[in-house]
């Protein structure tokens, strides 16, 4: 068994959650994978619009009228990701993030699908049906995230996306961070919590400790926090 | 299009091909097919000073986005503007019409530190 991190923070909203993940990035130790869950600020409602991120390449135009094609221009600010993909309504999803060795320079796909089979198979030991959706990317990107499923992410047997996710690579390093919405399996967000930390530790082999993060990367979060994740100068770069 | 064996190389992928004292820098055929579908690239200005090592550009392929490191230090003194529009060239010619940037004010002997193709080569068998 190696040893893992189980990153314990209380609620942030989306600048911090961003800051922090890319802090865990740069700050964790060789060798060590880390999970976090995601505690979100202000969550009242489970169904509560809780924040909107958006891949590294976005554009904040198409970004903007996303959110407001779809919460008439109520919502929070959209926060840039590290990470690509598309945008996330972080409203009542699961949300989580892992820090894993990556490395060798590797197909991205492969390693989407590994993070993916590894809650397939913690759903799996809880008795919950899942699968890696497995048909052709279609034309082009998707902007939003759970438009609809794309090749190895995680489905409902009814072919209902459950969890999407984007990925950065840096120093030998991984960031994967994924939104999985539980209602699709018909589970709340605990049982989601505990499938994908059961998967992690079958999959990675390891023993997840509990551990709040240490001064080194919160400091570095903060840093992140209020000269790249809160400023327009990132979030409106391009 | 440089010849790969008029090239030096960084363990981090990219190569550098270094004439009349600029160094123009992309990422080695290797890394393109490793990150596969390449969608954007972020490049740095021209007038960004860097040093070895330190990330500079960023690729995205699908759902996936990597660092990209200056091999050498140096000041960007051009990025490729054809980026933007087909960052798909990356893919298609990587060490040609794809490259990434131009860094001038480089140190001839950082560049003979790095790797030759050959040395490249055996690199990528060790390394996997």
């Amino acid at each position: 068994m190696r040893r893992g991190l189980l990153v314990e923070h209380g609620p942030l909203d989306a600048a911090g959650h961003m800051a922090l993940d890319e802090a865990l990035l740069d700050s964790s130790p060789e060798g060590v994978p880390v999970l976090r869950f995601y505690d979100w600020a202000g969550a009242g409602a489970s169904d509560a619009l809780r924040g909107v991120t958006f891949g590294v390449s976005q554009g904040i135009e198409g970004v903007e009228a996303a959110v407001r094609a779809r919460f008439g221009g109520v919502a929070a600010a959209p926060v840039r990701r590290a990470t690509g993909g598309g945008i996330v309504f972080h409203d009542g999803d699961m949300t989580f993030s892992f820090v894993f060795p990556w490395p060798t320079l590797s197909d991205p796909s492969l390693v989407y699908k590994d993070i993916h089979l590894a809650a397939h198979l913690g759903f799996k030991a809880l008795g919950v049906e899942t699968g890696l959706w497995s048909r052709p990317r279609p034309a082009g990107l998707q902007a939003e995230c759970f438009t609809g499923p794309e090749p190895k992410d995680l489905v409902s047997p009814a072919g209902a996306k459950v969890l999407g996710g984007a990925l950065r690579r840096r120093r030998g390093r991984g960031l994967y961070q994924g939104s999985l919405r539980p209602e699709a399996l018909g589970v709340d967000a605990r049982k989601a919590r505990r499938a994908v930390a059961e998967g992690m530790a079958l999959s990675w082999k390891a023993l997840f400790e509990p551990l709040a993060p240490g001064p080194e990367a919160l400091e570095r979060a903060e840093v992140l926090r209020r000269e790249r994740y809160e400023t327009d100068r990132w979030n409106r770069r391009r | 299009m440089p010849d790969p064996k008029d090239c030096r190389f960084a363990k981090t992928h990219e190569w550098v091909f270094l004439k009349d004292g600029v160094a123009v820098v992309g990422v080695s055929d290797h890394a393109q097919h490793e990150i596969s579908d390449v969608v954007f690239v972020d490049v740095p200005k021209a007038g960004r000073k860097a040093a070895q090592g330190e990330a500079v550009a960023v690729v995205e392929s699908v759902k996936a986005a990597f660092d990209i490191y200056a091999p050498v230090a140096g000041e960007v003194s051009e990025a490729n503007p054809a980026l933007a529009a087909d960052p798909a060239i990356v893919n298609q010619s990587p060490m040609d019409k794809g490259w990434f940037f131009k860094l001038k004010d480089v140190d001839a002997a950082q560049v003979a530190g790095l790797m030759s193709f050959a040395e490249y080569e055996e690199f990528l068998k060790t390394a996997h």
